[in-house]
């Protein structure tokens, strides 16, 4: 799971253009959205597409990324979970 | 009485240089592994990150904006309903339309990017400098097969003369192609106590060539 985070955290600075942060600025406990990392709706379509392409995972409905993308960790459980590659 | 128009601040980059009203601020530093729009970023000590997600047109809009602004921008809050935007360019968003483009090529790896697709519209530029500098008059932006004086003068006083409480225009030339960048901003106010030099064809051929 440690792994998974660390691995998450330096994808989500690629793909969302967090210019300037390191892995190690993001705590995987603390909100994506609003505060946290204060990140907007194109980044959380960019996020569901970054899930799709990197572990498979397909969201049915875009609504389901409020409850996946609370956090890092979050994130990373429910890709633990349902991931297919 | 009869409005006159002058330029308050302009500012230009090229693929080599970045020059503020004449003056050249940086040079291109070919050993760096950096975009040329980051060293420019830096250069002008900027704390926009926002700036990291935006394509490289806005990118371009926003760094020859930010110096001719500083003047403007006393009261950092204050809605400017007196302003206008004007853009122009050759190519449109055909930087970002071929990035998109590629994203969705291949259907054995069709991955549309959404913050790719939101900057498939050149307009988006004065989107985001209206955002930056919070502008909120007359915008527009016009596509020209090449960069012309006499229209860019013309779109440029057409603004002014539909909404008589504009006083001044962030305009320019906002062209980015394949790391190929070619720009041209200004300030373009009625206030003669703010000019540097005269709006006139003279003067931006002077700038632009």
């Amino acid at each position: 799971m440690e792994q998974l985070i660390e691995e998450l955290k330096k994808q989500i600075i690629e793909v969302l253009n967090l210019e300037g942060m390191k892995p190690e600025d993001i705590d995987e406990n603390a909100p994506l959205f609003g505060e946290g990392l204060g990140l907007d709706s194109i980044d959380a379509l960019e996020l569901i597409v970054m899930m799709e392409k990197n572990y498979g995972i397909k969201l049915a409905n875009a609504s389901e990324g409020r409850e996946i993308f609370k956090s890092v960790r979050i994130m990373a459980e429910y890709i633990q979970a349902h991931r297919t590659k | 009485m009869m409005k006159t128009y002058h330029i308050a601040s302009y500012s230009k980059i090229t693929p080599t240089e970045f020059c503020v009203n004449g003056d050249k601020m940086l040079l291109r530093n070919p050993e760096s592994q950096d975009l040329w729009l980051h060293d420019i970023y830096r250069a002008l000590n900027m704390n926009y990150p926002k700036f990291f997600k935006m394509d490289k047109l806005c990118k371009s809009g926003i760094l020859a904006a930010e110096p001719i602004m500083q003047n403007f921008m006393v009261k950092p809050d204050e809605i400017k309903t007196n302003w206008a935007i004007i853009g122009m360019n050759s190519v449109s968003s055909l930087d970002d339309d071929t990035e998109y483009q590629a994203t969705i090529q291949n259907e054995n790896n069709y991955f549309p990017s959404p913050s790719v697709f939101v900057y498939t519209l050149p307009n988006i530029v004065i989107g985001e400098l209206a955002i930056k500098y919070k502008i909120q008059g007359e915008t527009s932006f016009y596509i020209e097969q090449l960069f012309n004086t006499p229209s860019f003068i013309t779109n440029v006083i057409k603004t002014f003369e539909v909404n008589p409480q504009i006083e001044y225009a962030l305009c320019g030339w906002i062209d980015y192609y394949e790391e190929n960048c070619d720009v041209m901003m200004m300030v373009i106010t009625t206030h003669p106590d703010k000019s540097i030099i005269e709006l006139n064809e003279t003067n931006i051929n002077q700038i632009y060539y």
